[in-house]
């Protein structure tokens, strides 16, 4: 039973934030905005074995 | 924008680890060489206790979780979490503590103290308490050297490689105790609700966030782009969090913990499958199809590309193999074995070579051969995947041997050619592997720029919105209730139910305790890893029920600290084995598993031994005086069914199953002449000396002989043989016998006479035991154990019969009578022999004076 009820809320936690994401630009592209950061620290390094 | 400011990244650290995996990686890997060149060449560094299966079993696992991986992922946290928080490690010294910790005191301490027998029987925490301890605390140091940097972070900031960095030390440092010390303090099945959680946490908290964070750093760096979505790589971090603590107990299904845990772990292992979809999809469309091709000819990135595919075929395999109506087949199989190489080579290794190599690339000072590396790739493909497609057949082969009625032998012998290839393409393993360390050892020294991160200021890039970062807080405090929602669930609750079960069902008037010799020789049996091969729990099916007897409950492990339950049949489950072999065959299956049954596998324990099975240590004794007791408390009734066996023609199928079955004691030409049926007690009886009815010799087929070592061959659990096969080997058996008769030049006196005077030996010696007319009904006969021969259905040849008379037989009540007369043995043995109710046969054969006689 505490599975079922924990498995539960896990999906209704997850299906709220998809539903905000859909809902709410703004929280959208708040949400994306680690990746760019992070993009951001490796900016200046130097990949000599990916061709351009 | 403001100027940026340069963080350094700790190359020494990040390079040492790297170095230390490399080592750890190449001893491990030898120990899983020399693991399975054991599963074909029994004999293969036996001779010494500190080099047993059990124990290189042990370093092997622990090594490669430690030594390996953990060293790979130090080595990435040392390098990416500068990136991640723009902020260097809390302290360099902490660093080489932490080092000296991990790999000196815990993996080279933990190592050695396994080969020397200080170890504990849990499966992923075969390490000492001692070790365990040590590893806990480098959690603690690691929590203080990574995770403080976060902490200056908005949580909304924090990148999803650094979530699962995160994770992965936090959550492991709560699992590890709960997998290596609560089983110490709960007995059998309580502790082995616990051991389930451990045995998925080091792979689901520990290993599985590591690879994935190299994925979610690695793609992108090399890539140069961004990944596909960071919101659904969060939903993805999220579920792995909060769903992967309640899949443990898939790991003990049909057995007995409460069923409710059982299911609940099924349920959670596919939601599981579900999340590695998502997290999968992610990474692959974070590498754009247009660009792949060339984004491969980074050779790290193809590591971690190949990393991401195998995690889903694991993943999504792991997830089907926890649906109990697959599971009750593959369980205990290969396939499981191939399945945790495909997870700890597949997924996490590669991840983890391919993380070290893109990092190695850019430190200063390090040795690096590209096409090496290249090489190392395609080895371990190849190595890995002929690995697991084998190992996959061979559990597959096992499975359908185990669902059909015959013997578990079969299922050795059939799984022998693809033990052999495992160990030939573990070879090739070990070369890629070191291929692998040679990419990172030899080429010319690089000196890139030195390591460093670009630290943007502040008012660089936008802030978290507050509400954002209390939301990402607020998760990860809920992931952390989860984890002890998973810890209540699946194993406090069922602890506690298992607890009042025990007291309800435990029958009245049954001890569990254990002789001081049966503590030791389990304890001596739980060091060795003997329960790595041979499970201690009959689950609840058919199949088990029928080849082992009665399921276990778990009132019969409610004393056993740890649980030795397994998770894999090499052997035969042992829940019920006290009640099956005798001593004398326990110890000569001890000292030599081939002395007794010709293609075992099992290691010999000769080290127990002063050097022939005749003379145990007190440890074998104790060793064996456990393996009687198990199933002590069941119970175990015996079936007695009418004999079902007659005897007919000799075939050829019936001495093929004699050399299989029952050479091992009665010698290859039924004889007795070998060295484990000269060391039973009593000896395995000399086929050729005697003539034995019909009777007899399929009573002693179905039903064994009591008080020797002669199996039930018809009832006999899981080793039965068919009844086809039974008629074939009683067939052969009896044609093995030699007719004997005195010739008249041979005669000390007449016919007469020595009927006469044998008439008043056995009278006068004989009577009390095998009674006055042969038939084992004196009136000590039932004293005896075993029984004294029936000479009504048994005829000993004269040579024969004489040595047992002049010698006696060791290991029942028949006794030396030194002082008898050869003229008196002769009349003795003339006069028994004619109560032979047996027909007289034709001699095939001289007869031979040789071994002692059965009684």
């Amino acid at each position: 039973m505490i599975i079922a009820v924990s498995i539960l809320l896990v999906t209704a936690l997850l299906a709220a934030m998809i539903a905000l994401r859909y809902l709410s630009p703004a929280f959208r592209e708040r949400m994306e905005l680690p990746k760019y950061r992070f993009q951001a620290s490796l900016g200046t390094k130097e990949n000599k074995n990916v061709e351009r | 924008m403001s100027e940026a400011t340069e963080i350094p990244i700790e190359e020494r650290l990040v390079a040492a680890h790297g170095y230390a995996s490399l080592a750890g990686v190449f001893v491990s890997v030898l120990f899983g060489l020399a693991v399975s060149l054991k599963f074909n060449f029994p004999e293969f560094l036996s001779q010494d206790s500190w080099l047993t299966w059990g124990r290189l079993r042990f370093d092997h696992t622990q090594g490669i979780l430690y030594g390996w991986l953990g060293n790979l992922f130090l080595a990435f946290l040392y390098y990416a979490v500068p990136y991640l928080t723009r902020r260097p490690v809390t302290s360099v010294r902490l660093g080489w503590i932490v080092f000296v910790l991990w790999n000196f005191v815990a993996v080279l301490g933990g190592w050695t103290l396994v080969l020397t027998g200080v170890n504990q029987p849990l499966e992923w925490a075969e390490f000492p308490l001692i070790v365990a301890a040590v590893i806990e605390l480098a959690w603690v140091l690691l929590i203080c050297q990574f995770v403080v940097p976060f902490f200056k972070c908005g949580a909304s900031e924090i990148y999803v490689a650094g979530w699962y960095l995160l994770g992965a030390i936090t959550f492991t440092g709560l699992a590890y105790p709960v997998g290596n010390i609560v089983p110490n303090l709960l007995p059998g099945a309580m502790g082995a609700a616990f051991s389930g959680l451990w045995i998925h946490d080091a792979v689901g908290l520990f290993v599985t966030p590591f690879g994935v964070a190299i994925a979610y750093f690695v793609i992108p760096a090399v890539t140069r782009r961004p990944i596909y979505s960071h919101f659904y790589s969060m939903v993805g971090f999220w579920l792995l969090f909060l769903v992967y603590p309640l899949n443990g107990t898939h790991h003990y299904l049909y057995s007995s913990l409460p069923m409710g845990a059982q299911h609940a772990a099924e349920v959670a292992s596919i939601y599981q499958g579900i999340d590695v979809i998502l997290v999968v999809a992610n990474l692959l469309l974070s590498i754009p199809l247009g660009r792949a091709a060339r984004a491969f000819s980074d050779v790290p990135l193809r590591f971690v590309w190949t990393s991401i595919v195998l995690y889903l075929i694991v993943s999504l395999q792991g997830s089907v193999q926890a649906v109990m109506s697959f599971n009750r087949y593959v369980h205990f199989s290969d396939w499981v074995i191939g399945h945790s190489h495909l997870a700890m080579i597949g997924f996490a290794s590669f991840a983890g070579m391919g993380g070290l190599a893109h990092i190695w690339q850019r430190l200063s000072g390090v040795r690096f051969h590209p096409l090496l590396l290249a090489y190392s790739y395609w080895l371990l493909v190849a190595g890995l995947a002929l690995m697991v497609v084998d190992l996959t057949a061979a559990g597959l082969v096992q499975a359908s041997l185990w669902q059909a009625h015959l013997p578990w032998l079969e299922s050795v012998r059939a799984s022998r050619p693809y033990w052999l290839f495992r160990a030939m393409d573990g070879l090739l393993m070990v070369i890629g592997f070191a291929t692998f360390a040679g990419s990172l050892l030899m080429g010319p020294i690089r000196h890139p720029n030195r390591a460093k991160v670009l630290a943007y200021p502040e008012d660089a890039l936008p802030a978290g919105n507050n509400w954002i970062n209390t939301a990402y807080a607020t998760t990860f405090g809920a992931g952390l209730l989860f984890f002890v929602v998973s810890f209540v669930a699946l194993g406090i609750i069922p602890a506690t139910l298992l607890r009042a079960e025990i007291i309800r069902t435990t029958p009245a008037g049954v001890s569990l305790k254990l002789t001081p010799s049966e503590s030791r020789g389990r304890a001596i049996y739980a060091k060795n890893g003997c329960g790595y091969c041979h499970s201690q729990q009959v689950r609840n099916l058919a199949t088990d029920i029928r080849r082992f007897g009665p399921p276990s409950s778990a009132w019969e492990t409610a004393n056993d600290i740890p649980q030795l339950w397994g998770t894999r049949r090499i052997g035969p489950d042992l829940a019920r084995e006290g009640a099956r072999r005798t001593p004398d065959w326990q110890l000569v299956h001890l000292y030599n598993p081939r002395y007794i049954v010709p293609d075992s596998i099992m290691p010999s324990y000769s080290w127990l031994f002063g050097g022939d099975p005749e003379s145990p240590s007190e440890q074998a004794s104790d060793v064996v005086a456990f393996l009687l007791s198990l199933g002590r408390s069941a119970e175990p009734k015996l079936k007695d069914t009418p004999v079902a066996i007659s005897i007919g023609s000799v075939t050829g199928e019936g001495r093929e199953i004699f050399v299989a079955n029952c050479s091992g004691c009665h010698g290859l030409n039924g004889d007795g002449e070998s060295p484990g049926g000269r060391a039973l007690r009593p000896p395995a009886l000399n086929l050729t000396a005697f003539e034995m009815t019909d009777a007899i010799v399929t009573a002693a087929l179905w039903h064994g002989v009591r008080g020797s070592s002669m199996p039930a061959w018809g009832e006999l659990k899981g080793d039965e043989l068919t009844i086809g096969q039974l008629n074939a080997v009683a067939s052969y058996a009896a044609s093995l016998e030699s007719a004997d008769a005195l010739p008249e030049t041979g005669m000390l006196a007449s016919k007469e006479i020595l009927h006469e005077a044998g008439y008043r030996v056995y009278e006068t010696h004989c009577t009390r035991c095998h009674g006055e007319t042969g038939e084992s009904d004196g009136p000590d006969a039932m004293k005896r154990y075993p029984l004294p021969a029936r000479f009504t259905e048994v005829r000993p040849s004269y040579a024969v019969a004489a040595k047992v008379i002049h010698e006696g037989v060791r290991g029942t009540a028949m006794e030396a009578w030194p002082l008898l007369t050869p003229g008196e043995i002769q009349a003795v043995t003339l006069y028994l022999r004619s109560f032979y109710k047996g027909p007289e046969r034709h001699m095939v054969a001289p007869p031979r004076a040789t071994m002692e006689m059965h009684p």
